[in-house]
């Protein structure tokens, strides 16, 4: 069993995965902890309003949220079942990858704090695909009845390096920058960070090792159902972010589903 | 057994996130000017007031426009301040009581208890200061006398009105000192365990949730949507209300929010102490972990519609 994990863990196309999981992490450490600091920076460095001005500032948070939730989340994570199917995981990754750069770099030309909400509906992209993809593409590579094993080193890695350094990290820019040049090199990197996994993506395609969306594109209606149902536990597992899953398969296909819940559960 | 854990952290985590709503704010100490002044105060005693002049410059005329705009609840417009004071030993003619009798000192420091009417407040562009009336001094259980004050002194003040208080101290407090502040610690012990217990519900209720579905796991998303509803809905209004309830503070009050949590999560105990969870297992499960949910038997008690997860 640890051979079998030793040797996925070895495969090129498994560790870029799992660096884009700890990068993706690092940038959500970020909006969870610094973005609405951020937007209080900002509040208070507004010159020409001048009385009042942080009578808002939670109203505004809270709409922030909402915005995250139903233009975000809710939507993406209904039709992310048909967007992977569409363009694959390792697109999804790089989209993930180029949207949350896009968003940093949007946070930190932001003047006016208001303007922060529509740049909330990246939301969609950066964590409800993000999750999906995550969730989606660690049942798919694991072998066979390692999948509890697999979705639990993913989650590890996700959350206890992506999210735990990305906050510290985050923390010590944020005391030294401030918020608009931390999202600014947080968004500059991560655009670095997203064409090179393109490049590795390309370079591994070109000689013949394994593409992250490997060889299970084929015909394999129960493993994407697994997938998803993975992907409500894993989301599920995130109690603050509160999300869904997709829902078209209802009814059909149970058995694939339960399999993939009893490995889960069975590692927690 | 799952149930009664699932009680029991969800009473965990009212208790530990309501703890937050207790903890004492910080005090933060105001550096202050103590004058004599000509026009006198509603009481007898000698007319005096307290400056805040800010050390780089003037008074943002911003923050004082917030300052004077600043209405403290009707009945609450004398703002207590202790002072713990120092000047030129002229200024104790008055009858000041230095804190030592050590006459080789050329200062004297004394403790002042003194009262400020908010609604006298006056910004005054000339010299950058926010001008603060004494209404009422005491130094010991003694009222300062007429021209006790003979030259200006410096005074550390600590205030009861905390957005006053915001507005006219340094609340910055360095990364090293937050370590020996109790606050800091109580709030860390708070946020654990509330994070803790809530993890702990979140994954229990996931597992009642699939129990309950039994041979339905599918419908989990269905289940799970409502979370997502709720967790959207309940920030819009929270937002709303701290904003609501802080109007024309400088400082948030979000006791409101700690009290919408409070109901909130007594109902989520009500309804979850109603939940009719099987607990029977599958006699699989002993030989095979992996498929604890692959034969539910409990389908008899299971609920058509399932509740809430």
């Amino acid at each position: 069993m640890l051979n079998e994990l030793g040797s996925l863990m070895r495969t090129p196309a498994i560790c870029v995965f799992l660096g884009v999981c700890v990068a993706v992490g690092m940038g959500t450490a970020l909006i969870w902890n610094f973005l609405f600091w951020h937007l209080e920076e900002l509040a208070d460095g507004e010159k020409d309003q001048c009385s009042g001005a942080k009578e808002w500032m939670k109203t505004l948070q809270g709409l922030a949220m909402g915005v995250q939730c139903f233009g975000g989340e809710l939507p993406f994570f209904f039709y992310s079942g048909a967007l992977l199917k569409r363009i694959g995981h390792t697109h999804a990754m790089s989209l993930v990858l180029l949207t949350m750069s896009v968003r940093f770099l949007l946070y930190s030309v932001l003047a006016n704090p208001w303007w922060v909400l529509p740049v909330e509906l990246c939301q969609g992209i950066t964590y409800g695909i993000f999750y999906s993809t995550m969730a989606s593409y660690a049942s798919k590579v694991a072998p066979p009845g390692m999948g509890s094993t697999v979705q639990g080193l993913v989650g590890a890695v996700h959350e206890g390096i992506g999210i735990a350094a990305g906050s510290l990290i985050g923390g010590f820019l944020m005391d030294r920058l401030g918020g608009t040049l931390t999202f600014r090199w947080y968004g500059a990197v991560g655009l670095v960070l997203c064409g090179l996994h393109v490049l590795a993506q390309s370079l591994m395609e070109r000689f013949g090792t394994q593409r992250l969306d490997g060889q299970v594109d084929a015909g394999d209606g129960a493993s994407a159902e697994r997938g998803m149902v993975m992907v409500a536990k894993v989301a599920a597992e995130r109690d603050e972010y509160r999300t869904i899953t997709p829902m078209e398969n209802d009814g059909d296909n149970t058995g694939g589903g339960a399999n993939g819940l009893a490995g889960k559960k069975a590692s927690s | 057994m799952h149930k009664s854990l699932f009680l029991a952290f969800q009473v965990l985590g009212i208790f530990a996130l309501l703890g937050i709503n207790y903890i004492e704010p910080l005090q933060h100490r105001a550096q202050l000017g103590l004058y004599a002044t000509a026009n006198g105060t509603p009481s007898a005693a000698g007319a005096a007031e307290l400056r805040f002049c800010p050390g780089t410059g003037k008074l943002d005329s911003c923050a004082a426009g917030e300052i004077l705009a600043y209405r403290p609840t009707p009945g609450d417009e004398l703002m207590a301040c202790k002072l713990q004071c120092s000047g030129p030993r002229a200024t104790t003619s008055g009858g000041l009581i230095c804190n030592t009798n050590n006459t080789s000192n050329d200062n004297c420091a004394f403790d002042m208890r003194a009262t400020v009417n908010l609604s006298r407040l006056a910004y005054e562009p000339i010299d950058g200061c926010l001008h603060m009336p004494l209404h009422e001094a005491f130094v010991g259980e003694a009222p300062v006398l007429a021209g006790w004050l003979a030259s200006p002194a410096e005074c550390s003040a600590l205030c009861s009105d905390p957005n006053i208080m915001f507005r006219i101290t340094d609340n910055r407090i360095s990364d090293a000192s937050v370590l020996g502040l109790g606050q800091f610690w109580t709030f860390f012990v708070c946020m654990i365990v509330s994070w803790t217990a809530m993890t702990v519900v979140g994954n229990l209720a996931d597992t009642i949730c699939f129990q309950i579905l039994g041979d339905r796991p599918h419908l989990y998303g269905k289940q799970r949507l409502w979370a997502a509803v709720g967790w959207g809905l309940f920030s819009l209004l929270a937002g709303y209300m701290v904003d609501r309830m802080s109007s024309g503070q400088a400082v948030k009050d979000y006791s409101g929010v700690f009290a919408m949590m409070v109901v909130l999560m007594a109902c989520d105990v009500l309804f979850s102490s109603r939940l009719k969870v099987c607990e029977e297992r599958d006699r699989n499960q002993v030989t095979d972990l992996k498929l604890p949910f692959h034969h539910p038997i409990c389908r008899a008690s299971r609920p058509r519609a399932p509740p809430a997860c």
